[in-house]
C-alpha cells in the first residue's frame, strides 16, 4: 500500500537528510523564496546592531544605492567622516540594539518623545549623546554643539524614513538599560561610554517576545504610515551577547535573546506584506560550515561569514552571482557583457576627467608664471620711470602695483591638502591652495 | 637680508652665533624688518626659495651649525576654510564657552575641525620634526600671526578674487575661531616634542585677538615689517632668557 502522509511530495529543503550542504558546505542556501526584489537604484536604508554595519558596507561595496542621509560638511575628507561614523548607517544613529530603541528613535525624530536625559559627561569633560554615546569620538565640546548635531541627526532620520525604498533592520539584543523617569532606552549602560550609573535613575530591562513584537510592529507601521511603499527586511544578528546582566551564563542569555528576536521577526512577517525575514543568524550559525564563520573569540563574524550572508542576500534579492575569492566577495553580474561595457565606459570617463584636471592645473601654473613675468616687467618699467609700486596711504593698491611674485619653483607655503574629499570640496580646496600660493608670492615680492 | 632665491651651497654656512630662522612666507615679515638692520645674527630662510621648495635633511645640513634655530614653518593651513566662503557656508564653535550658532550655516563640530586642521598641518609638522631632529639644539616655533579683523578684506586679495566682496569672505569672528583651533593644535604638537613656542606679540593684537591693522602686510594673510620687528625682539628675548 502506497504511503500517504502530508510530507510526501514536499521539497528537499524541508528535509534535513536531503540537504546537499551536509557534504558540501558551500551549497548551503536556506532562502527558498523572497517577497520582492531589489534593484541597484532603489535607496536601501539600514539600521540595527553592529552586524548591520557589515550589511551597509557590503551594499555600498557592490554598488547598490545605499541610502545615506546624514553627511558631514563636504569639506571634511572621507577618512575623517568615517572616524565620526558617517556612512556606517543610513543616518548617524550608531547601533540600535533593541526594538524599543528603534521605536524611540522614530518617536524622537517626529517630535513624539523628548527624553529627559540630554547629555552625559564623557572623558575629559566632553559631552556625549546618551542615545549615541560612541558616535562622536572625543565628544561634543558643549551642549550647544551636541543639541545642534542631534537636531541635524533627527532631521536626517526623517529624510531616511521618507525616502527609503527598503529598510533592512538587524535585531540585536533584548537586554537594555532604561531611564526610570521616562522609559528612554540607552544603547549602552550609563557609565560605560559616558555618564555615570545611578541605580535610582536607571534600571535593567530584558524585553520579552510580546514587547519586541509590539515595538517592532509600531515602528514598521509608523514607517509605512510615512512611506507606504517601504519594504522591510528583518534579520537577527548572529553575533552573541558581549555581556549579560542576567545572573546566568552569557551563552544562555544569548540563546534566549536571539530566540526572542527570531520569534518576533517571524511574527512580523505575518503582519506586514513585503516584509521578509532574512536568515543571517541561521546562515552564520549553520552546522554545515563547521563553525568556520566565527573568529577566534567565537563571537565576531569573520569576513567570510559576512561575505556568505551577502552572497545569498544579493542572489535572492538582486539576482546577482557573487563569487567568494580568498575571503573577499567579488560581484559578477549575470549580464556580464553589459556590465563590463558600462564599467569600461565609467573608467574611461574617470581617466579623461583626471587628464582634464591635470591639464587645467598645468595651464594655471603656466598662467601664474606668465603673470609673474608680466608683473616683473611692469615693475622694472615703473622703476625706470621712477614710479612707486607700494600701497597708497589709504591702504588701496596703486594702479598697476606689482601683484605677482618673484620667480620660484613652487608658489606659496606648502599647505597640506586635507585628504580625499568630495569633488566639490576638492575643487574648493584646490582653489584655496592656489589663492594661498598667490598670496605668498605677493608677500615675497614685498621684499624686492 | 632679503628673501631672495638662495642657492644652497657651502658659502651659506656662516660662522657660529647665527640665529637660523626656517619657515615659509611668514618669514617675510622678519626679512623686511632685517632689511633695515645693517648687521644681525639672523639668517632667515624661506623654504619656498630653496631648490624644489623642499627642506631635505641634506638642505638642513648644508645650512651649517647655527647657535639657535627658530621655526616659522606653515601657519596658513587654516585659511583653507577661513578666507573665502565655501559654497555651503560653515561655522564652528571656538571652545566650550562658545554658544554662537547661526541658523544658515553648517556646523562643523569642533573635534572634526581639529582633525581637519591636524591633517592640513601634517606636512608642516613633518618639516618641523625634520628641523628638530637635524639640529641638536632646542627649537623654538613662532606661532603665525592672527587674522585681520576687517569684514571685507577683498582689497587685500589678488585681483581675480576681489569681486567677492564682504559676502564672499569668511566673517572675521569665524576666521579667528579657526585660527585659534589651529594655534592650539600647533601648541600641542610643539609641547609633545619639547619645542617651545613664541606667541604672537600682544601689542600687535587688538582686544579680541585680531592682528591690528597697522601690523598687517600687503596681503590678506600675513603680517608686515613692524610685526617682524616685534617677533625678532621676542626671539632675542627668548635666546637671552
Amino acid at each position: 500500500m502506497a504511503k500517504n502522509h502530508p510530507y510526501i511530495g514536499k521539497p528537499d529543503y524541508q528535509f534535513w537528510n536531503k540537504e546537499p550542504a551536509i557534504a558540501t558546505g558551500e551549497k548551503f542556501d536556506p532562502i527558498v523564496k523572497v517577497s520582492f526584489s531589489l534593484d541597484a537604484e532603489e535607496p536601501i536604508a539600514t539600521a540595527g546592531s553592529c552586524f548591520a554595519q557589515h550589511v551597509a558596507k557590503e551594499l555600498q561595496r557592490v554598488g547598490f544605492n545605499y541610502l545615506v542621509t546624514e553627511t558631514p560638511h563636504p569639506i571634511i575628507p572621507q577618512p575623517i567622516a568615517e572616524k565620526y561614523h558617517y556612512g556606517a548607517f543610513t543616518a548617524r544613529y550608531g547601533n540600535l540594539y533593541t526594538a524599543r530603541q528603534l521605536r524611540q528613535l522614530l518617536e524622537r525624530a517626529y517630535g513624539r518623545f523628548d527624553p529627559v536625559e540630554r547629555a552625559w559627561v564623557g572623558a575629559g569633560g566632553a559631552l556625549v549623546d546618551p542615545f549615541r554615546p560612541q558616535i562622536h569620538p572625543g565628544g561634543f565640546i558643549n551642549d550647544v554643539e551636541l543639541e545642534a548635531d542631534r537636531t541635524k541627526h533627527l532631521a536626517a532620520v526623517r529624510t531616511a524614513i521618507e525616502s527609503l525604498s527598503c529598510f533592512v533592520f538587524t535585531l540585536g539584543l533584548t537586554e537594555a538599560w532604561v531611564d526610570r523617569r521616562d522609559g528612554a532606552v540607552f544603547p549602552l549602560a550609563p557609565g560605560v561610554a559616558g555618564g555615570s550609573f545611578d541605580p535610582d535613575l536607571y534600571a535593567f530591562k530584558n524585553f520579552t517576545v510580546a514587547e519586541v513584537i509590539e515595538d517592532m510592529q509600531w515602528s514598521l507601521a509608523f514607517i509605512r504610515q510615512v512611506n507606504p511603499a517601504a519594504k522591510f527586511i528583518l534579520t537577527v544578528s548572529p553575533v552573541p551577547l558581549n555581556a549579560t546582566y542576567m545572573d546566568r551564563h552569557v551563552f544562555v542569555s544569548t540563546v534566549y535573546s536571539k530566540s526572542v528576536l527570531r520569534v518576533a521577526a517571524e511574527a512580523l512577517t505575518e503582519v506586514f506584506d513585503n516584509c521578509d525575514y532574512f536568515p543571517s543568524f541561521e546562515i552564520v550559525n549553520n552546522p554545515y560550515h563547521r563553525e568556520r564563520f566565527f573568529a577566534e573569540d567565537c563571537r565576531e563574524v569573520r569576513p567570510e561569514g559576512v561575505a556568505y550572508v551577502m552572497k545569498l542576500f544579493l542572489k535572492h534579492y538582486a539576482n546577482l552571482d557573487v563569487d567568494l575569492i580568498e575571503g573577499e566577495a567579488s560581484v559578477v553580474r549575470r549580464e556580464a557583457a553589459k556590465s563590463a561595457k558600462a564599467i569600461a565606459s565609467e573608467r574611461k570617463a574617470e581617466r579623461e576627467e583626471r587628464q582634464r584636471l591635470r591639464a587645467e592645473r598645468q595651464r594655471q601654473r603656466e598662467e601664474r608664471v606668465r603673470q609673474r613675468e608680466l608683473a616683473k616687467q611692469e615693475r622694472e618699467e615703473r622703476r625706470r620711470q621712477g614710479q612707486q609700486g607700494r600701497r597708497r596711504p589709504d591702504g588701496k593698491r596703486a594702479e598697476g602695483a606689482p601683484g605677482s611674485a618673484q620667480a620660484r619653483k613652487q608658489g606659496g607655503q606648502t599647505v597640506e591638502p586635507a585628504g580625499k574629499a568630495s569633488k566639490q570640496a576638492d575643487d574648493f580646496l584646490e582653489e584655496m591652495k592656489r589663492l594661498n600660493d598667490i598670496l605668498c608670492d605677493e608677500e615675497s615680492i614685498s621684499n624686492s | 637680508m632679503t628673501a631672495q632665491k638662495l642657492a644652497v651651497n657651502e658659502s651659506l654656512c656662516a660662522a657660529d652665533g647665527r640665529v637660523l630662522v626656517l619657515g615659509h612666507s611668514h618669514t617675510n615679515s622678519l626679512s623686511l624688518a632685517l632689511a633695515e638692520v645693517p648687521s644681525s645674527p639672523f639668517h632667515v630662510v624661506n623654504i619656498n626659495t630653496l631648490e624644489g621648495a623642499t627642506l631635505t635633511r641634506g638642505c638642513l645640513l648644508r645650512l651649517g651649525k647655527p647657535a639657535h634655530v627658530v621655526s616659522m614653518v606653515g601657519g596658513n593651513a587654516y585659511y583653507q576654510v577661513a578666507l573665502l566662503e565655501h559654497p555651503q557656508r560653515l561655522q564652528v564653535l571656538g571652545g566650550p564657552e562658545d554658544a554662537d550658532i547661526v541658523p544658515d550655516r553648517s556646523l562643523i563640530p569642533y573635534g572634526m575641525m581639529r582633525d581637519f586642521l591636524l591633517q592640513a598641518c601634517r606636512g608642516h609638522f613633518q618639516i618641523i620634526e625634520r628641523i628638530h631632529e637635524t639640529f641638536a639644539l632646542p627649537l623654538v616655533h613662532v606661532i603665525s600671526p592672527p587674522p585681520l579683523a576687517a569684514e571685507d578684506i577683498s582689497d587685500l586679495l589678488p585681483p581675480d578674487y576681489r569681486d567677492r566682496g564682504a559676502s564672499g569672505i569668511v566673517p572675521p569672528g569665524l576666521r579667528l575661531k579657526v585660527y585659534r583651533i589651529q594655534s592650539a593644535i600647533v601648541r600641542e604638537f610643539c609641547e609633545s616634542r619639547s619645542i617651545s613656542v613664541i606667541e604672537p606679540p600682544a601689542i600687535a593684537c587688538d582686544a579680541r585677538g585680531f592682528l591690528k591693522h597697522e601690523y598687517r602686510s600687503l596681503t590678506a594673510t600675513h603680517a608686515g615689517k613692524d610685526y617682524g620687528t616685534l617677533v625678532l625682539n621676542q626671539i632675542m628675548d627668548r635666546i637671552d632668557g
